[in-house]
């Protein structure tokens, strides 16, 4: 009897508490809430009144850089900060690229950052998104001018407009796609490197060295669809409808297949791809570029590399003055490219549309500060980005630069004083489906030597046209 | 077992009709227990916000277009199925998708099962064992990635290099990626699996084991007739574990060959990855999750068939 | 000892890895073991990224998520295991499709829901997805099934309640399985990334994945600060494990479960 009463105690005891818990629970959640609540509410209303700038604004900038570019740019921020006394600026870490973008997409108004990083290949994703507040509005209001917009290369600035020209964001790490290569050997074997200018010029040159005993490799190509619009924009084409997206309309029409030029550019440039992998002339496609194809280079037994310029230090740091290092301005497709287009790479800063004037004002400030000639000499120095404007690029820190570290980088800056508007990047919303596409026919010809080049575009073209339609239809 | 089932329930309902008239409401004397109800709650309340919701939220999606923030744009009907499953390089990615889940389950029961049965006597060293055994596990995809891609290096390579100079491009040449990213997929697995069956044989009784023995059973025979029906329980939930953990090989993919060369290592859940997180696609990935779903749940659904026939309960 | 040396070889290459400059990483032939063996990597990383606040709230993280689990895996499995009731089966194979839904379709869903709750940048946002999971409830149940049922008949007729049984004669019985559970689980949540990446936004709240994830990221890596930092990343874990598994060991031998 007794053991029975003990018995049903406890299951009530139990119960009860099990009924208790879960109320801990919610009232825990509420109270949470309430409390972030009124936070928001606290920090709504000091945006109200900015006349007593006690505290200086939080600025939060979202970025993909990892902890070494972030470790730069800590300076510029640094910098920033204790310039002025209106605002703070604060860097965090949000993942990946993609990872970031997702985050960025599902995150609510209040909670978005005043400024984040995003790829220039994105602008038009950015430039048709809610939580992306176009600089340009900014740049109109601003009485003191920005002289440094003005002396930005006008490829680069480009790359950041719009189709009416408006500016959408501003270049921090302005990265360019070119070939490296090892200038010592390029000497022994009595190859000009100023006569490597197209795909077709890059096999004759990759089997001569390899042919000659020089090395083991010709080339090795950080695998990348980028790499794919970067030499049909040097080769003058456009592979979009509507002028490549800069006209007044929307891409509708990828015109890999549908027309000639295009097509003609393509299949060379994928012909060199499946000749140079089908000969063993190149590293194979899809190796990792930092693991595999720098130690290479460096060691001698491959003698170019395709990249962007962001990966100077690190190619320096490896070979480690073992031989002098060239870079030559991205290959176009063809031996007829107009080669005077220079379609840009690298990671820009965009004003996140948070609702908060305040903490966007300070995010273009900084944007503006980063931008003039020390900050951005200095960023570009450390990393190998290039001077985004003149002043960058005059300035003594990068002069020094070019002087004493990496003087081969100069044969980029000819190319960009001598560039037009010609080519572009494709001004197109779905630059990831796009670049996958890209890379996998490139993967598809390199992996496969007998893969019928026409099926492989074909594939593509279907591929980035589904995407191109899917979008048009749900972003009405 | 079935006669088990229907004594408890004889029981348990004894059990309630003792002291539920005493404590609970009088009017709730139904034949119907609360109490596993209860006990069921708590995991169920989670399960709806954080597993139902979104997953009819969906299952909602799949029949629509979504915007870039993955919220709805249009009512589109069956049209995304047609167009998804019409595609040939989705029977692709399926077939890879099975290929690769297949290698991982065989490899990763195999190898947990022969160091599971190598550490389960208690030796000086057997702790050594285990740890060593089981500490692949602990460690990140990323790093681990890293790590890798050192022993995968195509020139110089610590794999080639063992190979004799071989010039095995491990992540970048068919089938060799396929086998590299299962490799590690399998080295990352091993030590979970290893220490469920681990625990699962050291609950056999030494004494079963030891008489057996005595009674002349070899090593095979005592593993294959007391060891393996005993722990059957921790066997069926090993299996269970790896069938959707190996569908799941994601990160292995991401880090290592991002599905190529040419899509030869893009698997299901990497699809919809690149649809949901890279493209902002998200009907689609919504789409292709429905069927990794349906794929799991059959085979878990033979898995549990098999069950009644196989696993042995005290 | 061979075969357990050759499979943690990828671990020591990694560990030996740590301690070569980027330098000699980044060149031909590479040497297993360094000629000038440096501590550089893991000034740097420290320097660069706050390691061991994130670690401190991985272990927080871990240590909420694995105590609910238990406690909820416990209680459910329980349920399922040893009581009959309508619409058993149901909920059941209910609570195991959970473990097959891809985890990349409801992830961003979730993070709405924790917005809307305003979770971000807590600890309640950080685990609120791991309180539960089909697996540990799928675990607890393959073991509770092996109890003999006659266990709780004599239990309760010797008038010992049912919640009684469990906390008293059932969970007692199941450290090995639970402390398994606990090594797994912790691999488990300790390895997320994506989740603590989208639910929090400062320097704070981040959890060690995101740190090391932040040494992967970029179109320059340091390959010796990745190496360096997964090895400072990793000592917690091996602890973790080293002390679970003498606590799992001990419970096995006192536990004596079947017979």
């Amino acid at each position: 009897m007794m053991k029975r009463k003990v018995a049903i105690a406890t299951v009530v005891a139990m119960m009860l508490g099990l009924t208790a818990c879960g109320n801990a629970d919610t009232k825990q959640t509420v109270s949470t809430a309430q409390e972030s609540q009124a936070q928001t509410a606290e920090s709504a209303a000091s945006t109200e009144q900015p006349q007593a700038p006690a505290e200086p604004t939080e600025v939060v900038w979202w970025t993909y850089f990892g902890d070494t570019n972030i470790g730069y740019l800590q300076n510029v921020i640094d910098a920033f900060n204790e310039s002025q006394q209106n605002y703070h600026v604060t860097i965090e870490y949000q993942g990946k690229q993609s990872e970031m973008n997702a985050k960025i997409q599902s995150t609510a108004q209040q909670d978005l950052p005043a400024l984040f990083s995003g790829a220039v290949e994105n602008v038009a994703m950015y430039a048709n998104a809610d939580y992306c507040a176009d600089l340009q509005q900014y740049i109109d209001k601003d009485i003191d001018g920005w002289k440094e917009l003005e002396d930005t290369w006008d490829a680069i600035r480009s790359a950041y407009c719009d189709n009416e020209g408006n500016q959408i964001g501003y270049p921090i790490g302005y990265s360019y796609p070119g070939v490296y290569y090892n200038a010592d050997m390029f000497k022994e074997a009595g190859i000009d490197p100023a006569s490597v200018q197209s795909y077709s010029d890059l096999y004759e040159v990759s089997k001569k060295l390899v042919d000659g005993g020089y090395t083991k490799y010709g080339i090795g190509f950080h695998a990348d669809g980028f790499y794919f619009n970067a030499a049909l924009g040097r080769e003058g084409l456009q592979a979009y409808d509507n002028n490549n997206g800069l006209g007044a309309d929307a891409i509708t029409k990828c015109l890999y297949t549908s027309d000639e030029k295009v097509d003609a550019a393509i299949t060379n440039m994928l012909g060199v791809y499946q000749k140079l992998h089908a000969e063993n002339l190149c590293v194979p496609y899809g190796s990792d570029y930092q693991a595999e194809i720098i130690p290479q280079l460096a060691s001698g037994d491959c003698a170019m590399m395709m990249g962007v310029v962001s990966m100077t230090t690190k190619v320096l740091d490896s070979v480690n003055g073992a031989f002098e290092v060239g870079i030559l301005p991205m290959l176009s497709a063809t031996e007829d490219g107009k080669r005077t287009g220079e379609p840009a790479g690298g990671t820009g800063t965009f004003i996140g549309n948070n609702g908060n004037a305040d903490q966007m004002q300070g995010a273009y400030e900084f944007i503006k500060f980063a931008s003039t000639g020390d900050q951005a000499a200095y960023f570009a120095t450390q990393t190998g980005y290039l001077a985004p404007n003149q002043e960058a690029y005059q300035s003594d820190v990068y002069q020094d630069y070019v002087k004493n570290t990496f003087p081969a980088v100069s044969t980029i800056y000819e190319s960009l004083a001598a560039s037009d508007d010609s080519a572009t990047n494709p001004y197109i919303p779905i630059s990831n489906e796009m670049k996958a596409a890209n890379s996998l026919a490139i993967e598809t010809v390199a992996a496969d030597p007998k893969a019928d080049i026409q099926g492989v575009i074909k594939t593509a073209q279907e591929s980035i046209q589904e995407a191109i339609d899917l979008y048009n239809q749900s972003n009405q | 077992m079935t006669a088990q089932i229907t004594k408890t329930k004889n029981n348990s309902s004894i059990a309630q009709d003792n002291r539920r008239p005493a404590v609970r409401r009088p009017g709730r004397r139904k034949k119907i227990p609360v109490l596993p109800y209860l006990l069921i709650l708590p995991a169920m309340l989670l399960f709806i916000v954080f597993n139902y919701y979104p997953f009819f939220k969906a299952v909602f999606l799949s029949f629509t277009l979504t915007d870039k923030t993955g919220h709805f744009a249009k009512w589109v009907g069956l049209s995304n199925w047609i167009r998804i499953l019409g595609k040939s390089s989705f029977w692709q990615v399926i077939w890879i998708t099975v290929k690769m889940a297949g290698i991982n389950l065989v490899f990763t029961y195999l190898i947990a099962l022969v160091f599971a049965l190598l550490a389960m006597k208690k030796t000086r060293f057997s702790k050594i064992y285990q740890t060593m055994y089981a500490l692949p596990m602990a460690i990140a995809s990323s790093p681990a990635a890293a790590i890798f891609l050192f022993i995968y290096r195509q020139k110089n390579g610590l794999l080639n290099e063992l190979l004799g100079g071989a010039e095995i491009g491990w992540t970048t040449q068919m089938p060799y990626a396929l086998w590299a990213v299962c490799a590690m997929t399998i080295w990352m697995h091993v030590g979970v699996s290893f220490i469920f069956l681990l625990v699962g044989f050291r609950n056999v009784s030494e004494e079963v084991l030891e008489s057996a023995r005595l009674d002349g059973a070899g090593p095979w025979q005592r593993v294959r007739y007391i060891l393996l029906p005993m722990s059957s329980s921790q066997l069926f939930f090993v299996l269970f574990l790896n069938i959707s953990g190996s569908f799941r090989c994601f990160a292995q993919i991401k880090l290592l060959t991002n599905g190529g060369p040419a899509n030869g290592t893009k698997n299901l859940i990497y699809y919809i990855y690149e649809n949901a997180i890279i493209n902002g696609r998200f009907e689609t990935a919504c789409v292709q999750a429905m069927f990794l779903f349906l794929l799991i749940l059959i085979l878990t659904g033979v898995q549990f068939a098999l069950e009644k026939k196989t696993v042995f309960y005290q | 000892m061979l075969l357990g040396l050759t499979f943690i070889a990828p671990l020591i290459i990694g560990i030996l890895f740590s301690f070569q400059s980027e330098q000699e990483l980044g060149t031909y032939p590479l040497h297993l073991l360094s000629d000038a063996p440096t501590l550089q990597n893991y000034r740097e990383v420290i320097k660069a990224v706050p390691l061991f606040s994130y670690l401190l709230n991985s272990g927080i993280v871990c240590l909420i998520s694995i105590a609910a689990q238990i406690v909820i895996a416990c209680l459910a499995a329980y349920g399922f295991v040893f009581f009959e009731f309508p619409m058993k089966k149901l909920l059941f194979s209910l609570v195991l499709a959970t473990t097959m839904i891809p985890g990349e379709v409801v992830v961003i869903t979730n993070y709405t829901t924790i917005q809307s709750l305003h979770l971000t940048n807590t600890y309640a946002g950080l685990v609120v997805t791991s309180l539960i999971s089909g697996t540990s409830i799928f675990l607890m149940r393959q073991f509770f099934m092996t109890i003999p049922k006659d266990y709780k008949e004599a239990a309760v007729l010797d008038g010992c309640g049912e919640m009684r049984f469990l906390f008293h004669i059932i969970l007692p019985m199941s450290k090995p399985t639970i402390s398994s559970m606990a090594v797994y689980l912790f691999v488990q949540i300790y390895n997320q990334f994506f989740w603590p990446l989208l639910v929090t936004n400062t320097e704070k709240m981040r959890t060690i994945q995101i740190g090391i994830s932040m040494l992967v990221t970029g179109d320059v890596v340091n390959y010796g600060h990745i190496l360096s930092g997964a090895v400072m990343a990793i000592i917690p874990a091996m602890l973790i494990y080293i002390i679970g598994q003498d606590y799992m060991i001990r419970g096995m031998t006192s536990g004596g479960v079947k017979g």
